[in-house]
This record gives structure tokens, sequence and C-alpha cells, in this order.
């Protein structure tokens, strides 16, 4: 459970700093994001990063969860994103809790 | 060196990426197949029953009978215990002449069971060694650590030439233009997972750093790597220059691995070794299970078979605990099945990343050269073999192993049948034309996948017994094999299409990438 968590968490932060981004924003929501919304996904995104391995730790120890986090599962995680920021780019967002932004 | 260190690292990258790719492929995908090398020797064994959970004293016991009535005589036992992941219980026994037997048996019943298959453990012999038997020669190991340093130029090579690296960092256009298409998912698969790239590639290298960086053994001793591997990797207690002792009574086996799991922990016995059982000079050597911590040289216990007294617990030095973590990285026996389906699945992902940088290159060149020049056809050919023909080969070996009978040498029928699968693959990729031959192959590939849970009606099997691994393995093949086919068709469909018009955004990129080659507008 708490493994499942860390890995939502990392694709999460991933998204956020993904979408962040112009031209995933673009693609997801039909225009680039604010300066200041950008900025607010990027330092979510940072905080989220930190913070995902934490379940994974608890859960394995520090020696394994964040072994496991860090060359396992982020590169995993962050390779899904991107194949469902390619085609379905609308989804990833949502999946990342990206709201929509207001016109 | 060209003009520029960039161009000196495109160069680099380009033409070292292309001929190293070629072999890189076939390492990257063995390698990460062997992730499940025990999941894959249990769906080769039908006879392997699973779910059991015997007792592992009395399992230790029948592995001890056995051996007594096979070879009381030996100098060496070596008795491998029931896992989850293995359920099986091994035996191995050295003669005083040296010949080394093995046995696996029912862990419930005792009784042998006669498939013997190297299906998993051919996969991880390819995967460092090329197949090629160590004890013949260093060939292998040399090609692969060649490989392997490679691999960490190229990565290097490969941040200093990818100039838009963080802008680009989660960009994938799976409709843009051939190449570009290719090139986006080179550099995804290659980027985004670059810690994992650096981290396999450096700790496959420290894992037999004495072969690669062999000066210090040359000089300490005088070029005998053996008492050098006896006193790093402590098998002290496994040499067998000691003569035998007199016959005597040892104490139980099971009464030993009690004592050793004192202090390695209960039930955390993954193997035994008794160097000359049932003498005065017998002495027992518990190994502990890698399950639950990172690291490679494990705990271990050796006991006088005798009187049970402690003859020594291993301790290891902190250079030592280093290198071992390094190694446990590369060969992830712990964590779990949540692991090592991460690592496995990364490894894809480096194995993808290396096809896609081979497709690049000839892509890129033909476009250059407006149309197909023949050594570009040729290395596009050689492409074909070393990327689609190893695909077909390794599920061959998979279909060899349903399909050849119980004899005693079966077990070289399936690693044979993968070595001329993969010539006849490359013979096929010589005679078609290279857009034809990918495809035919990954559709061969495929179907191969599908087919291969049906072999013997064992799919459905495992079904009916709700057998959780093999099941899984199959649904694993099942789902290779429809990303085969589905892979084959959607490139068809954009081949008959025509070539792409480049999307908006790729101008829009064009336009940003060549305002940034004049430095004050970037």
């Amino acid at each position: 459970m708490l493994v499942a968590a860390s890995l939502l968490m990392t694709y999460l932060a991933c998204g956020q700093l993904a979408l962040a981004y112009a031209r995933h924003h673009r693609a997801a929501f039909g225009r680039p994001p604010s300066k200041a919304r950008a900025r607010r996904m990027r330092i979510a995104g940072g905080v989220l990063l930190v913070v995902s391995p934490i379940p994974w730790i608890i859960e394995s120890g520090f020696g394994v969860g964040f072994t496991t986090w860090l060359w396992y599962a982020l590169p995993c995680v962050a390779v899904a994103l991107v194949a469902l920021l390619a085609f379905a780019p609308r989804a990833a967002a949502r999946l990342a809790l990206v709201p929509v932004p207001r016109p | 060196m060209k003009k520029t260190f960039t161009l000196s690292m495109t160069f680099l990258h380009t033409w070292g990426g292309l001929v190293m790719g070629w072999l890189l492929f076939g390492v990257l995908l063995t390698g990460s197949i062997a992730v499940f090398q025990d999941e894959i020797n249990l769906w080769a064994v039908p006879e392997i029953r699973t779910g059991l959970n015997p007792d592992r004293a009395t399992t230790l016991q029948l592995g001890v009978d056995h051996l007594n009535a096979q070879a009381p005589d030996a100098r060496m036992w070596r008795i491998d215990l029931p896992r989850d992941r293995d359920p099986q219980l091994i035996v191995a026994w050295t003669t005083p002449q040296g010949k080394t037997t093995s046995h696996t048996l029912d862990p419930v019943s005792g009784g042998v069971i006669e498939r013997k298959t190297q299906a998993g453990a051919f996969y991880l012999a390819y995967h460092y060694m090329l197949g090629i038997d160590r004890n013949e020669n260093l060939a292998g190991f040399m090609i692969v650590g060649l490989s392997g340093i490679f691999m960490i130029a190229a990565c290097v090579s490969g941040i200093v030439i990818h100039k838009r690296i963080f802008k680009d960092l989660f960009l994938f256009r799976p409709n843009a233009s051939g190449q570009r298409a290719w090139l986006d998912m080179h550099n995804v698969l290659g980027v985004l997972p670059l810690p994992f790239h650096l981290m396999m590639a450096y700790t496959g290298i420290v894992i037999l750093y004495w072969i690669y960086i062999p000066a210090a053994v040359q000089t300490l001793y005088a070029g005998d790597s053996v008492p050098f591997r006896a006193e790093a990797i402590a098998l002290e207690y496994r040499g067998l220059k000691a003569p035998a002792g007199e016959p005597a009574a040892m104490l139980p086996l099971p009464q030993l691995m009690r004592a050793a799991e004192t202090s390695m922990g209960a039930d955390k016995t993954a193997y035994i070794y008794v160097r000359d059982p049932n003498r005065g000079n017998a002495v027992f050597d518990a190994y502990r299970d890698r399950d639950d911590r990172v690291t490679q040289q494990v705990e271990q216990v050796a006991l006088d078979g005798v009187t049970g007294a402690v003859l020594r617990i291993r301790d290891d030095s902190a250079i030592s605990r280093v290198q071992s973590y390094i190694a446990a990285l590369h060969f992830v026996e712990w964590g779990g099945a949540a692991v090592r389906w991460a690592y496995g699945l990364a490894g894809m992902a480096s194995t993808g990343m290396v096809a896609a940088g081979l497709v690049v290159f000839t892509e890129k060149r033909r476009r250059k050269a407006g149309g197909d020049a023949a050594w570009l056809t040729w290395v596009d050919k050689i492409n074909v073999a070393a990327v689609a023909g190893i695909s077909v080969a390794c599920v061959a070996l998979l279909w060899a192993e349903r399909l050849t009978p119980v004899f005693p040498e079966r077990a070289q029928i399936p690693v044979l049948a993968f070595y001329w699968t993969w010539a006849a693959m490359a013979l096929h990729a010589a005679l078609r034309p290279p857009r034809k031959a990918w495809g035919e192959q990954f559709v061969l590939a495929g179907l191969l996948c599908l087919g291969a849970p049906l072999l013997g009606g064992q799919g459905w099997r495992h079904l009916a017994a709700l057998d959780g691994v093999r099941m899984g393995m199959d649904a694993t093949l099942i789902g290779t094999g429809l990303l085969c086919l589905a892979g084959v068709w959607i490139l068809h469909r954009r081949a008959r299409a025509g070539p792409c018009q480049p999307e908006a955004a790729e101008v829009e990129d064009a336009v940003e990438a060549l305002r940034c080659l004049s430095p004050p507008a970037c």
C-alpha cells in the first residue's frame, strides 16, 4: 500500500513538473500556463518529488526503499508519464491532479 | 578529434553507438529478461510444484538423505533450499576427482525432477559473458565489459550533444516525421532513466573489476586470480586442497542450520556447503538469503560439522561492503516482485533506447543520402539481425524448452535453438529488404510469444491450477506478443500513409533550434 502511495506521488510530482512546460500544458489544455501557474506547478512538483520516496522508505527501510525508488521506480514512472502525455495528454493531466486553468 | 568538443562527442556517440549498439542491445535485452530467471525456470519445468511451503528442516534432511545415498564420499555437498521464488530443492556434489553433479528434487517427496533447464541461466550467461564459458576464456567478460564502459561514454557524450536536454525532458512526438519520432524515443528513453543507465553500466563493471582492471591482482598475486578470489570472495572453506579426514559422524544438518541461524536470523539460510561430509574435518557453511538487504556478499557462518563449534562468522571490510552494495544494485535479488518489475522495465527502457538510436542512425543518413545507399542498407540489415533477430531467438529458446523431451543432454538443445534461430534471422535480414525484414521478424516474435503459453496445453493447466507465477509468465508473453504485433501494425500503417508532414510544433522547434545556434538569441 505504501509502495503504491509512493508510486502515485512520484507520478503526481512528474506530472506537475511536465505540465509546467508550455508545450505539454498546451497539449492538455489548449494554451500555455501563466507564469504564476507554471511556478506553482514547479514548486508543487518539486516538493512532491522530495517526499514521494518517504512511503517506500517507511515500508522497506532506507536502503531498499530509497534505492528502489531512485534507481528503478522513478525512471519507470517518468517514462509511463511521457507515453501518456504523448497519446492522451488530457488524461495525463487529470491523473496528475492538475486543475483546468481558469479562462 | 573534430573541430569542436561537441562535434567530437557527436562522432563518438554516433559511430560508437552504432557499433556497440549492435552488441549492447542483446546484452541489455537478455539482462532485462534474466531479472526473471527464476520465474522462467519455473515456467520451463512444469514438474516443479509451487505453493508447497515445506518445513525447511525436513526439506534439508531430504537433501542430505539424497546426497548420502548418491555421494557419501564426495568432497563437497551443496544444498539450495527452496524459496518462494524458486520452490525446488537443488543438491550438488563434487567427487574427489573434481566432477560436479547436480540433481533437482521435489521439496516434499524428495523425488528427482529429471527435466533439466538452462532457460533463465542462459539469458544471464549471455548478458554478462555472451554465453562464452568463462572457464574456457574470458573473451565474453571482456567484450561485455568493453560495451559497459562504452555505455557510460555514450551516456556522457549524449548529455553533451543533447543541447535541449531539460527543455525536451518529457517530449515524445509519436506522430512527428519518422526520424524525429525515433529521435524523441531515443532521447526520452535515454534521458529520463539516465541515472539508471549510468548506474547499470557502472555497477556491471564494478562486479568484475578484477578482470577489467587486473593490475593489482597481477602484482599482488603474481597473475593468479584463484588465490585472490579465495581471499576476496571468502571461498577458503570451499577449498579442497587439504586432504579429507577420517570417517566420522556429522551432527544432523538441520541442527547445524538452526545453530547458524542464531546469528543470521530464523529461516534465512539460502544455501549450504558441506566440505568433506561424513569426515572428521567436515565443515558446514551456511549462506544467508539476500532478499531483504542490498548486498551481494551475504552473511556466512561456518561451523565444525562434527562438533558444531563456530569456525567463523564472515565479517567483510568496509571496502568489500561498498563493492558488495554496488554489485547488489546490479543483481537486484532484494526487494521482491515490485523491485524486479521496476528493474526489468527500466532495463527494457535501456534496450529500447539502443534500438531507437540504431534506427535514428539509418533514418538520418537515408534522408541525407536521398535514397538507399548500399552501405546504409547493410547497416539496416545488421540492425534487423541485432535487434529483431535476437528478440526472435530469445522467444525461440522458450519454445525449445517446451518442445524438447526429457533426456540427459536436453538442457543444451534450447541454447542451440537460440543460436540457430538467430543465425536464421540474420540470413533472413540479409536476403529481404530491411523495411520488410523488420516487420516480418517482429511479427514472428509476436506470434511466437503468443503461441508459447499454448504449447503442450500448459497455459490452460496454469489457469486451472491458478498457478500465479506461471500465469504471470504466460500473461507477460502474451502482452509482449501483442506489443510486437501492435508496433508492427502502427509502423506499417504509417509507412502506407507516406512521409509525414512536419507538425506545426515541429517547425516551431526547428526555428527555435536555429535561433539557439546564434548565442545572443539563446
